[in-house]
This record gives C-alpha cells, sequence and structure tokens, in this order.
C-alpha cells in the first residue's frame, strides 16, 4: 500500500460545553491515499462534520479539543501543531468547502477579493496577479463570465454557483487534500449532480485527494473509493465503497440502506426503518453504542465496546456479530433478482430487524397496492385546481419597475378521493406555494380551487374555517410549527378545541389514542416540544394533522430535515395512516425516491408550471418531459432508471421573469425554435401520462 | 501489536477521562452551582419581602416617627441611636426611608401596571391587526416619543395638579410608548411564526390564536423590561415629587428625600445616599427575581437542564 497522504490514528475529540465535557468522537482512524476519495457518511450527531475539522485543526476555536490520537498529513503531525504553523497548512494543503456557500463568502466583500485574499496569505506576489489567477480558476470550475463574477458579492450569486466559487477559492492555495462537509446538502438535485461531477473531474485532474462528508448514502455511491460509516461518533464499518455498500457487514450499515427508498423498491411496500434515534452526546449508550437500535445486539453488546477488527481486502467493521449480521444480509441479498443499484435490500425482510408494527403491515400494504390504482381512475375528484395562479408583486417604488414573482403560473389538476400525488421540482419552482393553494391557506390571484366539486375560496371565511376540519397539513419544520410554550398534549388537541366540542376528559382520551397511533407514549402528553428528537416531533406533528380525522392531508416536506433512518419511520408511518384512515394526500419533497415510494400518481414542477404528471412507475419508467428525466438522472448513486440519460446544465431561471415559450428551453438539450417561441400545451402521451413538451420522450 | 497498542492508549485514554469528569463535576457539581446562583435570589427575596413589610406596616419597623423633629439632634452622621443619621430637622432618617416606601412602592407599582396594561394593548392592536390602524396608533406613540418622558410627565403632571393618583398616571401615560413599541414587535416576530401558520390551518380564529398563542409568546420581554421600568418609575415620581408635582404630605417618599437632602450632600451625605440605596437595592432585587422568573416560565429551560 503507498504512504497514505492523511492517517487519523484513534483519534478522540472532547467538547467542552456548560454542562461539562462531552466526547463527540472516540477513537476514530482512516487513512486517505493519494487521489482518492474517501466519504464519512453518518447520521446527524455522528461525529463526522467534527472530525473534518479536527483535521483542519479548526475544533480548538469551537470548544473542542483532541484529547487522544493523532492525525498525520505526509509526514507532519498535526494534532500538536501550534496554530501558526497550522495557519500555513491550512488553504495550502487542506482546504475545505462547506455546506452553506451562502453563509461561507463574507456578504459585504466581492468574491474576487476574498479569493485574492486566500492567495494573499500563502505567497507573496502583486495583486493584479492574483486577479486573473482567480478569473482563471473560476473559469476551471465552469463559472460563466468569471470577469463579472469576480466583482460580485456573495448576494448576486446563486447558491450552485457561490459553492463553485468556494471550490475556486478552495483550489487557489493547489492542496492536496479537499475536505467537502456536506457540500450539496443545500442545492437542488440537479444542481448536486453537476458540483459532484465538477469534484470528480477536479480529483483526477489536480491527483487531489477527497474527504467528503455526507449523510447521502447515493452521494457516497457516487464519489467514493472507500467508505467510512460513523455511528455516535464510532466508526462503525469501513472498507471499499462497493464493498460497504454491496456487502456490508455492520448491522447499522445494513439498517441505513435497507431505509433509503431506493428506485427498484417495491412502491407501497414498507422501508425498512431503525428504529428509534442516534444517541445524544451525553447521553452515549454503554457498550456498543448502536446496541439498542440493533437487532443482533446481546449481553456482550451491552457490556463491552467491539473493537474495529480488521477483514480480509481493508474492510473492518465494529461488531460483535458482523459475521452474523454479515450473513443475513447476504443471504436475503442472494434471493433477490436483478441486484439493486445502491442497496442489497432484501424482499424479505431479515428476521428481528423490524419495528414488531412494520412486519404487520408490509404484507397487507404490497397486496394492496395495485388494487388501490385501478380503484382510482373511476374514483371522484376531492380536490381540483383550475388554472391556479399565484403571483407576488415585488420592487416597486424608489424608481424602480412593479415585477411579479410568478409562483405558481396556471396549474390545473385533479386528485382522486385516496389518491397520493406527489409533488417534485427544484426549490423555485412553485410546488410549496401550489401546495398552499390547493388548502387554499393564501389567496390565490387566479383560477380556482374545488372540493369536493364546490369551490373553497380563503376569502369566504365561514365555510373556509370549516374546511379545515377536511383538510389538514404537516409541516416541514416540526418543531417551529408547534407552540414551544404548550405540551404535546395541549398541541395535539389543538385542533380538537377548535373543531369538536369534547369535553377536557374526552379530549385526553384522544390525545392518548393519537400518541400511541403515532408510535409515541400516551404518557407523554405532558412533555413539551424541546425534550423529543426531530423524528418523535414529526410524530407529534401527524399526530396533530390526524386528530380531527381530515379528509385530506398535505405534507409540505414532512421528512426532508430528518435524518435518513429516521426518515425511513415517517415514511412508514404515513404510509399506515393514509391505509388505515382512507387519506386523500399531497406529497411535497424534494426526495424523488421518497416520493415515488409513497405517492400514486407524480406531477412534476418547473418555474410555477406542472411539466408532467403519471402514475409514479410510469414516470419513472418512461419521462416523457426532459424535465423530468433530467431530475431523474441526477439523482446521485443510482444508475439511471432510463438508458439514456439527461444531464441538465445550468440552474433554474428567476420566476420574476419566466422564458418566452416552453419554460425549459433555457436548459433543454432538445430545445429548438419552435420550443423558445411557442408554449407546449399540457397534453396527454399516455394512460394517466400527461407532459408539457412539443417532443415528449 | 496494532491492536494491543491501541488497546493501551485507549486503557490509558479512559483514565483521564475519568478523571476529567470527575474534576469537572467538583467543579460545576450540582450543589455548588444551587448556591451561587440561589444566594443573590434569596437575598433579593429577603429584601423585598422587608420593604413590602416597611410599606405595609412601618410603624412596627421604624423606631422613631417620621415627624419627630429632634432639634438637638440635627444633621447627625449614623449612629447606633440613629442608623440612617438624622436630617436637617433632626428626623430620624431610617425612619423617614422606612414611612416613605408605601408611597414610593405604590406609585411605581401602579404607574407600571397601568402603563404596561395600555402599552400592551396598544402594542398588540397595531402589531396583529396592522394596516392604517398600525401607522395610526405607532405615529401617535414616536409623537410622544420625541418629548422626553420626565417632561411629558411633567406636563401631564402639571395639567391634572398633584396628587398620587394623577402623578401614576402622568409617569403611566409617559412610559406607554416604550412598551407599546416593543409589545408590537414582539406581536410582529411571533405572528410570523410556524406555530401561528400552522394554528392558521387547523382553522383556529384569530382570537384564538392572539390570546393562546401570539400573547403567551411576546410577554416575556415586556415582563422584563416592566420590572426595569419599575425603578425608573420610582425615580420619575421622585423627580415630580421634586418639583412639587407630587405627593403633598408631610411625610416625604424616597424621591422627594433624595432631592431634599440634595443640598446638604456636602455636610450630611447619608441625608441622600441612604433613599438612594433604597431604591438600588428595590431596584435591583426585582430585576433579579424578574430575571428568574422569566427563566422559569420558559419552558426551553424547564424540564433537562
Amino acid at each position: 500500500m503507498t504512504q497514505p497522504l492523511l492517517e487519523v490514528k484513534d483519534l478522540t475529540i472532547d467538547v467542552h460545553t456548560p454542562r461539562g465535557i462531552l466526547t463527540a468522537v472516540s477513537e476514530i482512524s482512516f487513512d486517505i491515499a493519494p487521489g482518492e476519495t474517501v466519504c464519512l457518511v453518518g447520521e446527524s450527531g455522528s461525529g463526522k462534520t467534527i472530525a473534518s475539522k479536527a483535521i483542519m485543526r479548526l475544533t480548538d476555536y469551537e470548544n473542542g479539543s483532541i484529547a487522544g490520537g493523532s492525525i498525520t498529513l505526509g509526514d507532519t503531525p498535526i494534532e500538536s501543531l501550534p496554530q501558526s504553523v497550522m495557519r500555513d497548512l491550512r488553504g495550502r494543503r487542506v482546504a475545505m468547502i462547506f455546506q452553506e456557500p451562502m453563509a461561507a463568502f463574507d456578504p459585504v466583500f466581492t468574491i474576487g477579493s476574498q479569493i485574492v485574499e486566500t492567495m494573499q496569505a500563502h505567497r507573496r506576489g502583486k495583486k493584479s496577479t492574483f486577479w486573473k489567477e482567480g478569473v482563471e480558476l473560476l473559469r476551471r470550475v465552469g463559472i460563466p463570465e468569471p470577469e463579472l463574477r469576480m466583482k460580485q458579492v456573495a448576494g448576486e450569486l446563486s447558491g450552485g454557483m457561490l459553492q463553485r466559487a468556494m471550490i475556486a477559492m478552495a483550489l487557489s492555495g493547489g492542496p492536496e487534500l479537499l475536505i467537502a462537509d456536506e457540500p450539496t446538502t443545500a442545492l437542488d438535485v440537479t444542481i448536486q449532480a453537476q458540483i459532484l461531477e465538477l469534484l470528480n473531474e477536479l480529483k483526477s485532474s489536480l491527483n487531489m485527494s477527497i474527504l467528503l462528508i455526507t449523510h447521502d448514502l447515493g452521494v457516497a455511491a457516487q464519489m467514493a473509493d472507500r467508505i467510512v460509516v460513523l455511528y455516535a461518533g464510532r466508526v462503525a464499518e469501513q472498507g471499499p465503497a462497493t464493498d460497504v455498500l454491496g456487502s456490508p457487514r455492520h448491522p447499522y450499515t445494513i439498517g441505513l440502506l435497507n431505509s433509503i427508498a431506493t428506485l427498484d423498491s417495491r412502491r407501497g411496500e414498507r422501508l425498512r426503518a431503525i428504529e428509534g434515534s442516534p444517541p445524544g452526546l451525553a447521553e452515549m449508550p454503554e457498550g456498543c453504542r448502536f446496541h439498542p437500535r440493533c437487532a443482533f445486539a446481546t449481553d456482550k453488546c451491552r457490556e463491552s465496546v467491539p473493537p474495529l477488527s480488521e477483514k480480509d481486502n481493508n474492510r473492518s467493521a465494529a461488531c460483535w456479530h458482523a459475521d452474523e449480521a454479515a450473513a443475513v444480509a447476504a443471504a436475503t441479498h442472494a434471493e433477490l433478482t436483478p441486484a439493486r443499484h445502491l442497496s442489497p435490500v432484501p424482499d424479505a425482510p431479515p428476521s428481528g430487524m423490524l419495528h414488531p408494527a412494520a412486519s404487520r403491515q408490509s404484507i397487507s400494504s404490497i397486496h394492496e397496492a395495485p388494487v388501490k390504482e385501478e380503484s382510482l381512475s373511476g374514483s371522484h375528484p376531492l380536490l381540483q385546481a383550475e388554472h391556479l395562479k399565484k403571483h407576488y408583486p415585488l420592487g416597486g417604488g424608489w424608481g424602480r419597475a412593479k415585477r411579479n414573482l410568478r409562483a405558481v403560473d396556471g396549474v390545473s389538476l385533479s386528485i382522486a378521493e385516496g389518491e397520493t400525488f406527489g409533488l417534485v421540482g427544484e426549490s423555485g419552482s412553485g410546488k410549496s406555494t401550489l401546495g398552499r393553494l390547493l388548502l387554499q391557506l393564501e389567496p390565490q390571484t387566479g383560477g380556482r380551487v374545488l372540493y369536493r366539486g364546490d369551490e373553497l375560496s380563503i376569502k369566504d371565511k365561514t365555510h373556509w374555517r370549516e374546511s379545515r376540519r377536511d383538510l389538514q397539513i404537516i409541516h416541514q419544520d416540526p418543531y417551529g410549527t408547534v407552540d414551544p410554550r404548550w405540551s404535546i398534549g395541549e398541541i395535539i388537541a389543538e385542533p380538537l378545541s377548535v373543531h369538536t366540542e369534547l369535553n377536557q376528559a374526552q379530549r385526553l382520551d384522544r390525545v392518548s389514542e393519537l400518541l400511541e397511533q403515532v408510535g409515541l407514549k400516551a404518557s407523554w402528553q405532558n412533555r413539551y416540544p424541546h425534550e423529543f428528537s426531530g423524528g418523535q416531533r414529526q410524530r407529534i406533528g401527524i399526530a396533530r394533522a390526524i386528530a380531527v380525522n381530515p379528509k385530506f392531508i398535505l405534507a409540505d416536506e414532512a421528512v426532508s430535515a430528518l435524518d435518513v433512518s429516521v426518515q425511513a419511520q415517517i415514511v412508514n408511518l404515513l404510509q399506515d395512516l393514509q391505509q388505515q384512515l382512507g387519506l386523500t394526500s399531497v406529497f411535497i419533497a424534494h426526495g424523488l425516491q421518497v416520493v415515488r415510494h409513497i405517492s400514486d400518481r407524480i406531477g412534476v414542477m418547473y418555474l410555477g408550471k406542472l411539466v408532467e404528471t403519471a402514475p409514479s412507475e410510469e414516470l419513472f419508467r418512461r419521462p416523457a418531459h426532459p424535465y423530468t428525466r433530467a431530475l431523474l438522472s441526477s439523482i446521485p448513486g443510482m444508475s439511471p432508471a432510463t438508458p439514456e440519460s439527461i444531464s441538465v446544465q445550468g440552474e433554474i431561471p428567476s420566476p420574476t421573469n419566466p422564458p418566452p415559450g416552453c419554460r425549459f428551453h433555457t436548459r433543454c438539450p432538445m430545445a429548438t425554435d419552435l420550443c423558445r417561441n411557442v408554449e407546449p400545451a399540457f397534453a396527454t402521451v399516455g394512460a394517466r401520462h400527461e407532459a408539457a413538451c412539443h417532443y415528449p420522450l | 501489536m496494532k491492536t494491543s497498542a491501541g488497546a493501551a492508549r485507549r486503557g490509558a485514554w479512559r483514565g483521564r477521562t475519568g478523571l476529567g469528569q470527575a474534576e469537572n463535576a467538583i467543579r460545576s457539581g450540582k450543589r455548588l452551582r444551587l448556591a451561587s446562583s440561589d444566594i443573590p435570589i434569596g437575598l433579593a427575596g429577603i429584601a423585598i419581602v422587608f420593604l413590602v413589610l416597611c410599606a405595609l406596616f412601618p410603624s412596627w419597623i421604624a423606631p422613631y416617627s417620621p415627624t419627630d423633629m429632634n432639634t438637638a439632634a440635627i444633621l447627625q452622621a449614623p449612629s447606633a441611636a440613629h442608623l440612617f443619621g438624622t436630617d436637617y430637622f433632626g428626623r430620624d432618617v431610617f425612619s423617614l426611608i422606612v414611612h416613605g416606601t408605601k408611597d414610593s412602592l405604590l406609585i411605581g407599582a401602579s404607574s407600571v401596571i397601568v402603563g404596561v396594561l395600555i402599552g400592551a394593548a396598544l402594542g398588540s392592536i397595531a402589531g396583529y391587526v396592522g394596516g392604517k390602524l398600525d401607522t395610526v396608533i405607532m405615529r401617535v406613540m414616536d409623537v410622544l416619543l420625541t418629548v422626553p418622558g420626565i417632561l411629558l410627565a411633567l406636563t401631564i403632571a402639571a395639567a391634572l395638579g398633584p396628587g398620587l393618583r394623577n402623578i401614576v398616571l402622568a409617569i403611566a401615560i409617559s412610559s406607554v410608548p416604550g412598551y407599546a413599541r416593543v409589545m408590537r414587535g414582539q406581536i410582529m416576530a411571533i405572528r410570523g411564526r410556524g406555530y401561528v401558520f400552522a394554528s392558521r390551518a387547523i382553522g383556529a380564529k384569530p382570537s384564538f390564536i392572539l390570546t393562546k398563542h401570539v400573547l403567551p409568546n411576546s410577554a416575556a420581554p415586556l415582563l422584563v423590561m416592566a420590572t426595569l421600568g419599575l425603578g425608573s418609575s420610582i425615580l420619575a415620581g421622585a423627580g415630580l415629587s421634586f418639583l412639587g408635582l407630587g405627593v403633598l404630605k408631610e411625610i416625604p417618599d424616597w424621591g422627594a428625600l433624595l432631592s431634599q437632602g440634595r443640598g446638604y450632600l456636602t455636610v450630611a451625605w447619608w441625608i441622600c445616599t441612604f433613599p438612594g440605596l433604597a431604591i438600588t437595592l428595590f431596584v435591583l432585587s426585582i430585576n433579579l427575581i424578574g430575571d428568574r422568573w422569566r427563566d422559569a416560565v420558559d419552558p426551553k429551560r424547564k424540564g433537562r437542564t
């Protein structure tokens, strides 16, 4: 084996908090060879970010300290270098890019001056030379008009552009190692694909090593040579990417892989979620930290910490029962017909790995799915939108022209009773606004909404308020949407007190029932929202939404903010409830696989317009609109669903000034003059399949 | 080989963390933490109880009558007989302070209550309803704010004439714009919160949302502001008393006492100093307790610490 570029050995990091010293990362070891991409994969609280910051020795500035172990870069031991020496290494040998490019740039200085500043920190030279170099770097990372961009400030660039500029800045010192901390998490999926491609290209042409931190196994699958899976501050498993993803040996890795919805997982089938949630820093379990959530846990796991034992082929897993776990995973893997692209998800769940409720539900749901689809086509529309428009007036005054932000610009659709309608699109496509308009949470600029055939309007107050009983919403931010002064019992009872005449005792009963229905304990009613984890809070939000037995639920990015393993639990819960209560729902999300998993039919939005609707399977198998195909192609880590994948360049244009003709023509590889001038009609291209394209695929 | 070295290091390392935790437990242990933050609160509580007792039963606590003039002992420095000394009439300063407590607290507390009620109401209406009403209310508040508070109170008190009720009203009105502004800002911030949107989406009526979500969540900064206001109201009352617009009685309140002693500051420091300390003690105690109260009603600090 070649001399590693970076060697991290038994690294332990303490964080000093007002509550005392907490150990964020315990004895983690990994190394990175020159030109290699290593992915640190883990959920929130796994210590992946703090470990990466320790390599830069940035932890010193955040109440952290390296309490043990070593970090060696080339021949230099980093862990005890004084900060004055570290400063010279940072940017020159190791550079870092962050999750929020918006926040990482100083908003008052130009991009150019910040890049030049970085260069000046390490080299002597004329400012004008550095400026020219900066322009070249921006050009190198694919930023159009680099001379102009150099003179702009962060607020004038889009998120994708800023992340590119960030990469350019990181490259300015010619680093040997680039640390990328969730570089694409804040970006849209099409932009994410572009950035990942750029990173891969830079890596091979500059022979740079990359340490990529991510929670997204898809990203890891696409980028990594080797993967290090972290759980609760310890390495759970590490090894070559194909091995870790193809034949995982740690129950946590197996569980993570099982809990993501892949393009091949059967719709309506339950996801195999890992029970519980990752532990907080202050309450680390004894022994193996995964044991409370592990199906293989024995007394040995509860008592002693499993060492990271090396297996052949440079792989290791920290589990007492790794062989057993790997065997179960492999056995079920063998039953699989065509191998899944990403995960070896078994069709039959490995025994004991499920939440007890899971097995009860899974079988019935698989059989129900196709039947449901048949019956849907004949049922009545519950909610209809007719030419819905929402324009937000912007600016005006002070000599500036008044403009309209066309968030939703003429959308018609019909949602059948019992149907789950998925809504996808990049940010700025208007999907959330459309959701709010459907529920009439804000007045539309044009068009109308029909509920069971009658017009629903926010202006008809009495009728509107009554309709809230039937139309409920699950919000994206489960914490911000509950009153912090209310106990969760009061929160869940709020719709009851608004819409029903139940007395105190009856309300208590109903709340207990609801809490149990969403998988929480009835005795928790007197607790406050801050005492719960993200997943539990979302369960509270769901309980509130279903409290008055609504007919329709809007789930607006309801699972987007949650950890992967928790996300699966919530998706399962939503599916169960939909079946039990016969709900109709609109499910808005940017995670395409999740939407596909949960929805009967999917609508794709682009710049305020619906560009395609089709049954889920159909949409993924035969996307008719180039934009849909581009979205599918940009899902990381998946071999594309269709043979011809489309990659889109550029970014979504501003909704204040949408392009004429087909709104997608600026980014469409197939655009013609017709597309540039004439807006395509929303036409049928197949059974229950419509698309707005002149040349449907 | 590799693993044994790792294990050794791990062992050594664990020993160190254990030590760190033990040290930490000693340094910020529960008993110690309780003591360091609860002593001032306890003292503040005792001070307030004492001052309230002074207000209710002054003659039980004061050793002399406040109207007793001992011409044989004028301008005497603090001594065993006269704890805080005597003034230019030979009155016992300690007894004067004790007897002045009632009016001082009354002016302070009632003007704050009246001011907060009016200010919060106006601010809530302006913030929640918005639009033209907001503009009208807040421009009137702006106009009032352009006049210095004490001058405004002075004008009002002069127009209404002297007397306890009028002085309270004058101070209350002069403090209204400040409370209204803070309340309006709070209401507007809370109105945009997710849980208000959620409540609206549930179908709750605006009055329900205002009373159950918006007001309870907006109140905290106003409470803190009100406790601080208590101190400045007492001072404002003192100022008005000094100018002859206050409570004209033979028993001066703290403010009047302070003003009266001002002329003797060079020869008899105690006449001014002790009423001043009384005001400070009261304001400080109220602030400490107000702070703790705010923390106690904050659900984020309840439960786990």
